[in-house]
């Protein structure tokens, strides 16, 4: 198992889990370990010949046993496809199995946060490039969702309203909109700390994926699937982000939240990528190159 | 007081977590993973969202792990 250390300056945890320093490397394409076993050949993470969707538990994970859980899912058997290429169907079913691992994960013991995401490209770190997130059940609730709980509460109790609730207000003018329509909307947050950065969320107040009701889902996918194929048409590159859905912590007694899908694409143009350095990473106070109003005019406007 | 043995969790030296500010509502689970809590679950929701469109196949790798399909039925 992971070694947890409390990083007392910081009043965070620190998992310390050695073994993923010889996790699979950019494997050749010929082999993937998240493609379909093909007949004659090695037998990949995934023994049949064809999936529609399939999740593992990862083999490098960083909570495992009583911790927690590091699950990997693929999106699809084509290995050069993407998120976005999918049909809306296909992307309600990718839902589907989402609020699945969210409600699974979420009954485990000492799970107190199902966190879902996606890496995407090269220069976000990925070393697998067949379309897959990943999920990881922690044993902790990780500080960016403990920073957004605690706005959240404070800003309820103040205003007796949700402060999601109240960004997307202020968003009703459409000036930062990307996509929009009656459920969900995506947007480029008037705080955003990436120049392309992007939020989808519904309408409704919902605290998770668990909440959706049908037409949620499917105008998530549709949201979701628009908003992929503008990252694409940006630079007309395959855009690489990092996709991170934030929910409420499991449990009916949690603390209430207004779930959201952020996402963090490090391009500011197409040849040029926004590190963390020194601002950011020393002081974490990020210094952002675009107004969000431009950039979200740029995405619209694909 | 010793930073290196008191933000550890290493098992053969047991930490003593004495910082006023550690979050021990959490720390219970990361300290002593083997603990089991009885917590209040949200029932799931039996609405319209709650129609399956997959079937679902669990199997068990080799080494232990799982494998989860899911299939259109």
């Amino acid at each position: 198992m992971s070694e947890l250390r409390w990083h007392p300056l910081l009043d965070e945890w620190v998992t310390v889990a050695p073994w993923r320093q010889d996790r699979t490397y950019h494997p050749p394409a010929d082999h993937c370990p998240l493609c379909p076993t093909r007949p004659g050949h090695l037998e990949t993470e995934i023994p049949e010949p064809d999936y529609h969707i399939a999740v593992f538990e990862n083999r490098f994970p960083s909570f495992t046993a009583e911790q927690g859980r590091c699950e990997v899912v693929c999106y699809t058997p084509d290995h050069d496809s993407s998120l976005g290429e999918q049909s809306v169907e296909h992307i309600q079913d990718l839902i589907e199995v989402w609020r699945d691992r969210t409600e699974e994960l979420g009954r485990l013991p000492n799970v107190r946060y199902v966190y879902i995401f996606e890496n995407r490209g090269e220069a976000i770190g990925v070393t697998l490039s067949h379309p897959h997130g990943q999920i990881y059940a922690y044993p902790f609730v990780p500080p960016v969702m403990q920073h957004e709980l605690r706005a959240h509460a404070r800003h309820k109790r103040s205003t007796g309203r949700c402060i999601y609730c109240d960004v997307l207000a202020g968003e009703m003018g459409g000036e930062r909109t990307v996509l929009r329509d009656e459920h969900w909307i995506a947007f480029v947050p008037p705080f955003a700390r990436w120049p392309y950065e992007v939020h989808i969320a519904p309408l409704r107040h919902r605290t998770g994926l668990l909440d959706l009701d049908h037409e949620d889902s499917e105008s998530f996918a549709r949201i979701l699937k628009g908003m992929l194929q503008k990252y694409d048409r940006l630079f007309d590159l395959p855009l690489p982000y990092v996709m991170a859905m934030h929910q409420k912590p499991p449990g009916r007694r949690g603390p209430d939240h207004h779930f959201h899908v952020e996402f963090y694409p490090p391009n500011r143009s197409r040849d040029k990528l926004k590190y963390l350095a020194g601002s950011e990473l020393g002081a974490g106070a990020f210094i952002v190159d675009a107004r969000a109003e431009d950039t979200a005019a740029d995405l619209r406007g694909l | 007081m010793n930073f290196a043995v008191e933000c550890t969790s290493d098992h053969s030296h047991p930490p003593n977590y004495t910082f006023r500010s550690m979050p021990r509502s959490q720390s219970a689970h990361a300290t002593a993973p083997k603990m089991e809590v009885v917590r209040e679950m949200r029932p799931p929701r039996r609405t319209s969202s709650a129609t399956k469109r997959l079937s679902k196949r669990v199997v068990q790798k080799t080494d232990g792990r799982y494998l989860i399909y899911y299939e259109k039925p």
